[in-house]
């Protein structure tokens, strides 16, 4: 399956604003479509001597949702963003301090875990902490039918018969993370893998526009 | 993260600015900061920012039993969470002193003032009531929370509707927004909270900011009046709900009275800045206009260095005064000074005076080994 077979994708309209919050190292706020997302990196931070690490630095996520207590499937989000990020930063860099990152969830329309991943990333490039790479999430939803459809909408996620999300990275576009929902078949999983992988060079594009903007003002 | 302590010359530089009728961010002593009002878009979930403190809040129901002493009211719950997000310096998921002061205003102002009309919450008597439960997230800590929250608070809780229900004998059938339009909350009168930095024993500070706010909290060492915070909860009727004091006791008795007096009149003034927010959602919305979040992403505001974001100024000082060509042209300017009208002239030994130029200023020499 070659990647070109997929040019006529089109992802949800992105929005970003860098800077939101004064006392943060680094925040973004994210719009992709409706779902919007604010997230703020603090770091390298003094922690605790019992959760230092002698390696590197120890990632703390936090994800809140807008409202009602919090739940299972916030850490879970939590666990997918930690280790996505891990890969990502440098924390050989930093080794016996710590990093926090905080996602405060806005809007949802679905997309919201990508929303949060891609979000993050754009927070981390403001900060200035050093990464290895910078890493985009894309999602895909599979209709009862057997198509897929890329970034899919709530009502689109609630008929689904299973959803795919996976996040690479900007050098070989390697897959760092992906998870999924319900029953597919393996032709799909690999068909759905190749068209977000495609699809995230629009992501990637979207950052460099995004600090190019911003680094005009420094510059 | 420890908090950064505020370093001496900070505090002492603070106070004596202050006492000179200046404030760092060129307010006058009575002036707030910009306040601004965005809604989500469900009902009741609203982002307030005084500045560049903002606080995020919303409004959630359920259907619960009542509480047994009160059989036909409705609760409400009102849950502060402050992240790390605010500032480096708050631990997460820890509840601290200041999330329990916060939280505790906040009911005080809300619950315990009777703003909310709780029986209209009741569906059946001892059995079924709403539950309202508000989660109030702070984003950004620039001094003055509780204004900020309450504010947050009571957008959104006037911003809120709820499902509406019918009852089929025994059954209680809850409708979906689309189903039947959801009903407001009955709110009785609009209470908000405004704080006062106290300097010395007389000076009032509306709205300080971070660091007004911790200077006017420490103690002094020269025996000086200490100050502290007030927190005046009043509705837009000019009625006290609340009032709160923290740090030292007040020397003066009028200060009291001058806070409620400058809260009556800005209490008023921030009501009717959030109903009219409130009315031109409704109307947008009644319209069909999607309302999102993403509509307070702007592109205006790109770097936190740059004019309009510089949180120290000069009192007559306008950031948008400057426009930018003129910037970029600064360096030509300087080379066409004008000649000064005034020339250096020696005087005294050691000293020169200003003079009103005769002709072209020229180097002088003041000799600094002359015996005295």
């Amino acid at each position: 399956m070659v990647a070109e077979d997929f040019k006529d994708f089109k992802l949800k309209p992105m929005k970003c604003e860098l800077n939101y919050l004064s006392k943060s190292d680094g925040s973004a706020i994210l719009a992709q479509g409706e779902t919007v997302v604010l997230a703020s990196v603090n770091g390298p931070l003094d922690i605790k001597i019992t959760s230092q690490s002698m390696e590197k630095a120890t990632l703390e996520v936090l994800f809140s949702a807008k409202g009602g207590k919090p739940n299972v499937s916030d850490r879970f989000k939590e666990s997918v963003i930690r280790q996505t990020c891990e890969t990502a930063i440098l924390g050989c860099l930093y080794p016996r301090t710590g990093i926090t990152v905080t996602i405060q969830e806005l809007e949802d329309f679905g997309g919201l875990l990508t929303c949060a991943v891609n979000c993050t990333c754009l927070a981390l490039l403001n900060s200035g902490l050093s990464m290895k790479h910078v890493v985009a999430a894309v999602g895909c939803a599979l209709d009862d039918s057997g198509n897929l459809v890329l970034e899919p909408t709530y009502d689109q996620i609630q008929s689904a018969a299973a959803t795919m999300h996976f996040v690479f990275d900007s050098r070989a576009k390697t897959l760092v993370t992906g998870f999924t929902t319900g029953i597919f078949s393996e032709g799909a999983y690999d068909e759905a893998l190749e068209r977000c992988r495609a699809a995230s060079d629009l992501v990637f594009d979207f950052y460099r526009e995004v600090v190019a903007t911003y680094c005009k003002v420094i510059g | 993260m420890k908090e950064t302590q505020i370093s001496n010359s900070e505090k002492t530089f603070v106070q004596k600015i202050i006492a000179g009728g200046h404030r760092l961010d060129g307010r006058i002593y009575s002036e707030t900061r910009n306040l601004q009002i965005a809604f989500g878009s469900d009902y009741g979930s609203c982002m307030v920012s005084l500045g560049e403190t903002k606080v995020l809040a919303q409004v959630s129901c359920e259907v619960v039993q009542p509480k047994q002493i009160r059989p036909n009211e409705g609760i409400i719950f009102i849950n502060v969470d402050i992240s790390p997000m605010a500032a480096p310096q708050f631990e997460a998921n820890r509840q601290t002193d200041h999330t329990v002061n916060l939280n505790r205003l906040l009911e005080k102002c809300y619950k315990d003032s009777k703003c909310i009309d709780l029986e209209s919450l009741c569906i059946v008597v001892e059995e079924k009531v709403w539950s309202l439960r508000v989660d109030v997230k702070i984003l950004n800590h620039e001094g003055n929370l509780i204004e900020c929250a309450s504010i947050a608070t009571l957008a959104a809780l006037a911003h809120f509707k709820r499902p509406d229900v019918t009852r089929v004998g025994d059954k209680v059938i809850i409708h979906s927004i689309a189903e039947k339009d959801p009903i407001p909350t009955v709110l009785y009168h609009y209470p908000v909270c405004l704080t006062y930095a106290i300097f010395g024993s007389d000076i009032l500070l509306s709205d300080p900011s971070y660091i007004e706010e911790a200077v006017c909290m420490c103690t002094f060492e020269e025996g000086s009046a200490g100050g502290g915070l007030l927190v005046v909860g009043m509705n837009q009727y000019k009625e006290p709900c609340l009032l709160d004091l923290t740090g030292a006791a007040i020397h003066n008795v009028n200060i009291v009275h001058k806070a409620i007096l400058s809260a009556s009149e800005k209490g008023k003034s921030v009501v009717d800045v959030l109903k009219k927010a409130i009315i031109s959602d409704d109307t947008l919305r009644l319209k069909r206009v999607k309302i999102n979040y993403a509509d307070i992403i702007t592109t205006e505001h790109k770097q936190s260095l740059i004019k309009k974001d510089i949180s120290i100024c000069l009192k007559n000082y306008n950031a948008n005064d400057i426009n930018p060509e003129s910037d970029v042209e600064m360096d030509d300017d300087v080379q066409i000074v004008e000649p000064s009208k005034y020339d250096v002239v020696p005087t005294l030994p050691k000293t020169a005076e200003l003079k009103v130029k005769a002709e072209k200023s020229a180097w002088i020499e003041i000799s600094s080994e002359e015996d005295d």
